[in-house]
């Protein structure tokens, strides 16, 4: 089970990053006129939307198998699939959850 | 499930699983209004595109864009076009697989300026009948062009053929030809009888804001997984609570 907890660990960075594209991307494109680098490059922003969408999803499964096999509270589980959606306030997400792992497996690094 | 048998109904609704059952509920209609929401932005977006399409088909002059001799390339496919010049009466009947049904009268069109004509639909009838005259004089007709099609047949003693492919078409017309043809839009009512033929519809390709279609997707998919959520949260709890 520790490869799911690291699994979960890299994707739920990548997922964090990639969510602040996106918001540069929508911010960037409602804020700066026609021409401008984000409005001429919308195709780029579109596969880093419809990437985030995809990978969020591979999240939430590695979320519901941590939830599983550590026991998660519904609680537990729902905030930290919901925090994820929050641009930065995903890493610590992640970090709350990784120590919840640690804590209950004392053993794992 | 747990060994003990079904739970009873009653532990499907303490207040701790009511508050799951009411996430999920909610979790659950806002990804299906979420997926219906993106799968209209797809629409619109196919429907704008659609727009622009018909749009860019503002007439201009034929000979800023196409000249005779050179060939049909694809941006001038539904590109709307003036052209001044006069009809040639020796106009013929096409009836095939491209005119759905009904028989469409072509005349050349002898364009002011070049040495050759166009092939221009006046407008289509329910079966080849007799040819009504042309307009005499000097014309300005606004056509939508088309490239010409292949595997139409030489024109029969009928004066008919199975396709506008003007290749076949070349050696029984007096006049040089454009390769390729025009609807007739505006500047020449079709004549009596008959029904000026509606241009294609331009092509959207379905990729157009398949951003929006993706998403969509992605939305019904959470909304399955909501469903799939709700059911093992609540059976864990409700399992757990009995033992």
């Amino acid at each position: 089970m520790k490869n799911v907890a690291v699994a979960y660990r890299v994707l739920a960075w990548v997922v964090g990053i990639n969510l602040i594209l996106v918001m540069t991307g929508f911010i960037g494109q409602l804020a700066t006129d026609e021409l401008s680098w984000f409005n001429r490059n919308d195709g780029l922003i579109s596969v880093i939307d419809v990437a985030h969408g995809w990978m969020f999803m591979a999240l939430v499964v590695l979320i519901v198998l941590l939830a599983r096999t550590h026991r998660w509270t519904p609680w537990f589980t729902i905030t930290t699939g919901l925090l994820a959606t929050i641009p930065f306030v995903s890493f610590w997400a992640e970090r709350r959850a990784t120590h919840a792992i640690q804590a209950a497996e004392p053993s794992s690094v | 499930m747990s060994p003990g048998g079904r739970a009873p109904l009653r532990a499907w609704f303490t207040p701790a699983l009511l508050g799951l059952h009411a996430f999920w509920a909610v979790a659950l209609v806002v990804c299906l209004l979420g997926g219906f929401w993106q799968l209209g932005v797809y629409e619109s977006r196919q429907g704008d595109a659609l727009d622009e399409a018909r749009r860019s088909g503002e007439a201009v002059a034929i000979g800023d864009v196409w000249e005779l001799g050179q060939p049909f390339t694809t941006d001038l496919q539904n590109q709307s076009v003036r052209v001044t010049g006069r009809f040639a009466d020796d106009q013929f009947w096409v009836d095939g697989p491209m005119t759905g049904g009904r028989a469409w009268l072509v005349a050349p069109f002898e364009v002011e300026g070049s040495d050759g004509a166009l092939l221009v639909v006046r407008g289509s009838a329910a079966r080849p009948g007799a040819f009504p005259t042309v307009p005499s004089g000097d014309q300005t007709v606004t056509v939508v062009l088309q490239p010409s099609v292949g595997g139409g047949s030489t024109l029969d003693a009928d004066r008919s053929t199975t396709g506008l492919t003007v290749a076949s078409l070349l050696n029984q017309l007096p006049q040089r030809l454009w390769s390729g043809y025009g609807v007739v839009t505006d500047g020449s009512p079709a004549p009596d009888g008959l029904t000026l033929v509606p241009p294609p519809d331009p092509d959207v390709s379905w990729t157009v804001g398949l951003k929006n279609l993706a998403y969509a997707l992605q939305w019904w998919v959470f909304a399955a997984f909501a469903v799939f959520m709700w059911w093992r949260m609540t059976s864990e709890q409700v399992g757990s609570l009995k033992s």
